[in-house]
């Protein structure tokens, strides 16, 4: 009986409000600069800027660091009034999602957004559509297919430089040669695409470093899945196996964890990135070195590139953010 | 007792039917009252512009959802179409690139997928395995399949004319998709509320043994269901590759989730055997609302999440809770 009664309050209360909502749209469609600025924000006047951010995803350690700091910026943006207002929208790491939270940053006003590729093909569309609107994109992190074409700026880290700098490292630490596999990054993102071929150009000219039988393989940038790998190598090759390259560090710093823990710690597994996990362990000692890309870095340059933009200055196409190998020696500096 | 009853009529129904009416249109309320809420709070929600937005983000889960709610609703799950999204993403990069034919590449996609539709029906129905095992299996080996016709690699599509099928919109307004999603909506009403094979559907998912003796064909019901709900896989797959405009064999993991919660929050029963088409399309645009209205309001996706899985639960509970009145 309660039930009835509630069902059917809610119901006389959504029909009526339904009434007067399905209304709404049409009246307000054609004056919503008026609507829109009556209730305190997204307004589109021209010194008044909203910027639209759609992250790769919110669950990476690597992008929650990234984001973490783009917040704090771009909060602090807010706050000093620099821009009238900011959003964060969640990629989800799809670049269907992608597509969609552009459209809804569109509707809300957005004067330029900020986009972190899920996908170098696939989020390629964003930045086509952007353009149709007339919104610059500045683009962070890693690029996509039409970055060079149609992004306002791009702002990133060569990912080839990683690449080598692994491949040199390891060349260096085991002088005398060896077998390595490599375990890649969701297959088709610009930073797997360029992190190996940076890894084959110093490997592969190198006569006594051979990439071991079928120990090249995708672990989607997942720790778990990379471990599965090392360890079905190691079964496989044994003494044979000496290195193992990740294309990040939450693979390498858990590969490391696994070999060490199957008592074979002279393998060196090293990765890309320089999440707190994988440098701690490197301060620790447990994890001889990673590639430190400065994400937060390269976030905070884009928003100021992106405030030069929404200024009318003129800005740089590239900007590139070094990457910086971490070892036990420089670690606490870059260890937050 | 009849005149008691009589006294209460509220909207001009007595109590019976206001029970089926709420059964029927309770999920609708929710809707409506998510439709209000979030007018109020966002001046953004209500613009034409948007309302265009939703439908473009609800067409692809809404076109899973329909081809869902048969399988569901003859008693089964189908785990696979995630997987199906990206074999249809890679057959279309193979075929597109090497013929430039967009209604081949479209064709041998759907084919593909409703043939492994039909793989999960004969698995389901002929040899009585679990639907959720056979599809758990049969979603890695079409993934695997899928990244095996890339390489692994992903795929530029760089055809003007494919990419309208994503893109385009009908007079300049209404999105080729949203177009696709009514018409399918359009065809699942009719198949499944004015055919025989329909009400097979609900037979078989009501009562298998009932079925059986009355003489239903439930090998081909079933196998049809998951026929079904591979060619919409097919068609959302070409709407998803003309979207993104590239062939990716990572893609759609996942996408499986929002159709089962569309059809569940829409009032399909898990039981099989209960589900409305109107209903499904109740719950896929609610799902479209939970993401688009809190990315207006600005409310963290972890929080995006967890309502999700909120709404479901309580749209079982809505589910149980009058089924069993309904009984008493």
């Amino acid at each position: 009986m309660v039930l009835v009664v509630t069902m059917v309050l809610c119901m006389i209360f959504s029909l009526s409000a339904c009434g007067s909502t399905t209304k709404d749209p049409e009246d307000s469609g054609l004056d919503t600069d008026d609507l829109s600025t009556g209730t305190g924000d997204a307004a589109e006047d021209d010194d008044d800027f909203v910027i639209g951010y759609i992250a790769k995803n919110t669950v990476d350690a690597f992008h929650a660091t990234i984001n973490n700091a783009a917040t704090e910026k771009l909060d602090g943006l807010v706050a000093d009034g620099t821009i009238s207002d900011w959003n964060l929208y969640d990629g989800l790491t799809d670049p269907v999602t992608q597509t969609n939270l552009f459209e809804d940053a569109v509707n809300m006003g957005v004067d330029l957004i900020i986009l972190l590729p899920a996908e170098s093909a696939g989020s390629a569309p964003i930045l086509e559509r952007a353009a149709e609107e007339n919104i610059p994109v500045v683009v962070v992190n890693s690029k996509t297919d039409n970055t060079d074409e149609l992004a306002a700026a791009y702002i990133g880290s060569d990912d080839v430089q990683a690449g080598e700098m692994m491949a040199e490292f390891i060349m260096e630490q085991i002088p005398e040669g060896g077998g390595y596999g490599h375990i890649q990054g969701i297959i088709g993102n610009s930073a797997q695409i360029q992190r190996g071929e940076g890894i084959h150009n110093i490997l592969d000219a190198a006569d006594n470093w051979t990439l071991l039988d079928g120990a090249e393989q995708t672990a989607e940038w997942q720790a778990e899945k990379a471990v599965k790998f090392a360890e079905d190598w190691l079964t496989k090759y044994g003494d044979g196996l000496n290195a193992i390259i990740c294309d990040n560090d939450d693979m390498s710093s858990a590969v490391q964890t696994a070999m060490n823990a199957a008592g074979r710690n002279d393998i060196i597994s090293i990765g890309v990135d320089g999440n707190a996990g994988p440098m701690t362990m490197v301060k620790n000692g447990e994890l001889l070195a990673t590639i430190y890309q400065d994400g937060a870095g390269q976030v905070t340059t884009g928003i100021d590139v992106a405030i030069k933009i929404l200024k009318g200055e003129e800005v740089p196409k590239e900007t590139m953010i070094d990457f910086v190998l971490i070892t036990q020696e420089n670690v606490d500096e870059y260890l937050k | 007792m009849g005149a008691k009853v009589e006294e209460k009529k509220i909207l001009g129904m007595d109590q019976t039917e206001l029970k089926i009416f709420c059964k029927r249109y309770g999920i609708s309320f929710v809707m409506l009252a998510m439709i209000m809420i979030l007018s109020l709070l966002s001046p953004t929600f209500r613009t034409s512009g948007n309302v265009i937005s939703i439908l473009l983000q609800v067409s692809l889960n809404g076109i899973l959802a329909l081809g869902m709610v048969f399988v569901i609703t003859a008693g089964g799950i189908d785990l696979s179409i995630g997987s199906m999204l990206a074999l249809t993403s890679v057959i279309i990069g193979v075929v597109l690139n090497a013929t430039g034919n967009i209604l081949l590449a479209c064709t041998i996609a759907v084919i593909t997928t409703t043939f492994f539709g039909f793989v999960n029906g004969v698995l389901i129905a002929k040899f009585n395995m679990f639907p959720f095992v056979v599809t758990l299996a049969t979603q890695l080996v079409i993934r695997g399949i899928a990244y095996i016709i890339s390489g692994g690699y992903s795929q530029s599509l760089a055809n003007a004319e494919f990419k309208q099928i994503g893109s385009g919109r009908l007079f300049g307004i209404i999105p080729y998709p949203v177009i696709f999603l009514i018409i399918i909506a359009i065809i699942a009403y009719i198949i499944l509320h004015c055919t025989k094979f329909g009400r097979y559907i609900y037979a078989v998912g009501g009562n298998i043994n009932a079925a059986t003796a009355s003489g239903v064909n439930v090998f081909w019901t079933r196998t049809g269901s998951f026929m079904i709900s591979g060619f919409c896989a097919g068609v959302a797959g070409i709407i998803m590759t003309s979207r993104i405009s590239a062939a990716q064999p990572n893609i759609g993991t996942g996408y499986e989730t929002d159709a089962i919660a569309a059809c569940v929050i829409g009032g399909t029963s898990f039981a099989g055997g209960v589900a409305t088409i109107p209903g499904t399309v109740v719950g896929i645009i609610i799902i479209g609302l939970i993401y688009n209205g809190m990315n207006l309001v600005g409310i963290n996706s972890y929080w995006q999440t967890i309502t999700k899985g909120l709404l479901i639960i309580g749209a079982v509970m809505i589910d149980m809770f009058m089924n069993k009145r309904e009984y008493s």
